[in-house]
């Protein structure tokens, strides 16, 4: 009778960075040349931007894009930014048409220039500020959702937090799978020597 | 009537790293309580909690522990190992869940005491060392750094019970040796504890005159107090056998570089020096073999192999090998077979003029040519000027380093027997029993009672 096939291992990797730092990638890089299969989730496709992974690694998204996929960064987006847009692209089509309409023109070019300059202060000054700060809880339960509803953590061999914005939700992973080994280390212990 | 014979003195050494830790400062601890020991003290050693060297660092060198004397008590007071915690199952719910907060008041819960990770042991050593004393009296506390929390051990004692200590600056603790710049902002409060610490202390020890100097600048009232113990090397862990001369086989010469590669090392210069040294015939199929780490942590060779011109793997790539080759790193007990099979030794070291190196020591005492890859001015140079099989460039250019290697090979193939023995001679007087001794008569005059008379045995 035949030897049953050697099980060949799989370490679960959550990063939510927006890119994946060389230190992770030469992680993955390790791990895939020793054999281990990667489950990979990371925050939205442009993570992986430029990068070329082994076909070992299978890739998980909380979003698509996080700016349009969480509800709070949609919001903020369409009220800042696309409203606004929307506003003034409307009035101008109107102003630039009549000729008695130059000034009201001239007035909302200038208004416009105004409004993108707050737009960005509310954005980068007040927004972004708050919104770093509380991400890595405001993304949990997406982020829990996406690994939960995707990868196969209870047959994992290994569940990596491997940055600090993904702790809070890998440590209520390894609250919900007690069995598997969670770590903020990326240990290559025992695949790569 | 009957009169008791006085009892050994006690002696408490707080030395972190302590076999069997492998960390680069552990041979001067180990050696330290050894002597004592031999000297005829009854030495307490308050060491780094096993759980730490195995489980964090992940540092050891078990055969270093049967170097210890079996006569030296070794206690290892308990370290909060909260901050290197990487398992998320034994994380609580504060760490886990909102871990930049419970950083940062781990931290200052420990920081707000003394600016040092390893307070925790500290605050542990200083329990466990006044029950001790308690029980029977310690005559004099030895505390090495770092961590440089075991200073401030010695100075609770010593506030706590009035033992006199002594502050051994194995490592520099307020100065940077790589800038040769304060190592701290002005109002840090390691400047505070800096000077209760020297000031207060029976004698400040420091590895080489330019630290010495910088410190006794700083705190002059306690100059008079301070002195030298350098590095030195351990007779018992290098076995380097009778001196034979230069190889008699026809072969390509052999370098070799013993240690940990960092990045702070002129690594670039050492491996394009040697490509350049190569392409004399005198060096025609030279090797440079790297015995030890690339970097300190785990995957931070990745960094280090395109500098020295080799594969990911490892390996030399077939077009352009320039004769370095990676051999892995090797126990303290086995460096004398490394020795053994190099021709020349390259000293390869970061730092300016505070930086001595404990390598050095051990290099002269195998008595072969040593090539040095270094800032000119270093402090090592007190050390290897009398040594007559020395070569260096006084520079970093790697032209200049290419032709020092060359020499130095030159020098290995003609070494005589003789000319070895001289070279060893010269070293005998670094053996660290012999560099010691002074700091052993400086704490026994420290004890405040009659003590038995010297009678020195070395286990």
């Amino acid at each position: 009778m035949a030897e049953p096939a050697e099980k060949q291992p799989r370490v679960v990797v959550l990063t939510l960075n927006y890119k994946l730092t060389p230190r992770v990638q030469a992680y993955l890089e390790d791990l895939t040349k020793a054999g281990v299969r990667v489950d990979l989730l990371v925050v939205e496709r442009r993570t992986l931007e430029d990068i070329d992974l082994d076909d070992l690694v299978n890739v998980h998204h909380v979003f698509d894009s996080e700016m349009y996929g969480h509800p709070l960064r949609r919001v903020e987006r369409r009220l800042v930014f696309d409203l606004p847009s929307k506003v003034f692209h409307k009035t101008r089509s109107v102003t630039r048409e009549g000729e008695r309409l130059v000034l009201l023109d001239k007035a909302a070019t200038k208004v416009r220039r105004g409004q993108s300059y707050v737009s960005r202060g509310i954005h980068y000054g007040i927004f972004w500020p708050v919104f770093r700060r509380a991400r890595k809880y405001l993304l949990i339960s997406r982020a829990k959702k996406a690994a939960l509803r995707s990868i196969d953590l209870a047959g994992a061999d290994r569940i990596v937090a491997a940055d600090s914005s993904v702790l809070p939700m890998a440590w209520r992973l390894a609250k919900l799978f007690p069995g598997v080994k969670a770590t903020t280390a990326l240990d290559r212990k025992p695949w790569v020597k | 009537m009957t009169f008791s014979r006085p009892k050994a003195p006690r002696l408490l050494y707080v030395a972190f790293y302590f076999p069997p830790s492998r960390a680069s400062g552990v041979y001067r601890a180990r050696a330290t309580a050894n002597h004592f020991a031999a000297a005829g003290w009854d030495v307490t050693v308050l060491a780094a909690p096993l759980r730490f060297l195995y489980d964090v660092i992940g540092s050891v060198d078990e055969k270093l522990s049967e170097t210890v004397d079996p006569r030296i008590h070794v206690e290892r007071p308990e370290l909060d190992l909260t901050r290197w915690n990487q398992d998320l199952h034994s994380m609580g719910w504060l760490q886990g869940t909102l871990p930049d907060i419970a950083t940062k008041l781990h931290r200052w819960r420990e920081e707000r005491y003394f600016p040092e990770p390893y307070v925790s042991w500290a605050r542990n050593c200083v329990t466990t060392a006044l029950e001790a004393h308690g029980r029977e009296p310690f005559d004099a506390v030895l505390a090495t750094g770092n961590p440089f929390a075991a200073f401030a051990t010695a100075w609770e004692i010593h506030k706590a019970a009035g033992v006199p200590y002594v502050a051994d600056y194995r490592d520099s603790w307020t100065l940077d040796l790589f800038s040769d710049e304060p190592a701290f902002p002005p109002k840090h409060p390691a400047w505070g504890w800096e000077q209760r610490i020297i000031g207060d202390s029976s004698h400040t020890v420091f590895v080489n005159d330019a630290l010495r100097a910088w410190h006794a600048d700083r705190y002059p009232r306690a100059a008079e107090r301070m002195m030298v113990v350098p590095n030195g090397w351990d007779p018992d862990l290098l076995d380097v056998g009778p001196a034979a001369g230069g190889t008699a086989e026809d072969r390509p010469l052999r370098f070799g570089y013993l240690g940990t590669v960092t990045g702070k090392q002129p690594v670039v210069e050492m491996a394009e020096a040697f490509r350049q040294a190569r392409e004399y015939p005198e060096l025609a199929g030279a090797e440079l073999n790297i015995h030890g780490h690339l970097g300190f942590f785990q995957g931070s060779h990745a960094s280090f192999l395109p500098l020295l011109g080799l594969e990911p793997n490892g390996e030399p790539s077939a077009e352009s090998d320039h004769g370095l080759r990676l051999r892995g790193p090797v126990s303290k007990t086995e460096v004398a077979g490394v020795y053994e099979h190099n021709d020349v030794l390259v000293f390869l070291a970061a730092g300016g003029k505070y930086v001595t190196s404990g390598k050095i020591f051990e290099y002269m005492a195998t008595g072969k040519p040593i090539v040095s890859v270094h800032a000119p001015e270093i402090a090592a140079r007190e050390v290897l000027a009398g040594y007559p099989l020395w070569f260096t460039a006084d520079s970093l250019e790697p032209g200049l380093v290419a032709k020092a290697m060359v020499e130095a090979g030159r020098a290995a193939r003609a070494l005589t027997p003789e000319q070895q023995a001289e070279a060893r001679a010269y070293a005998d007087r670094f053996q660290r029993d012999i560099l010691l001794d002074p700091l052993e008569d400086a704490i026994r005059a420290m004890v405040r009672r009659p003590l038995p008379a010297v009678e020195v045995n070395h286990g």
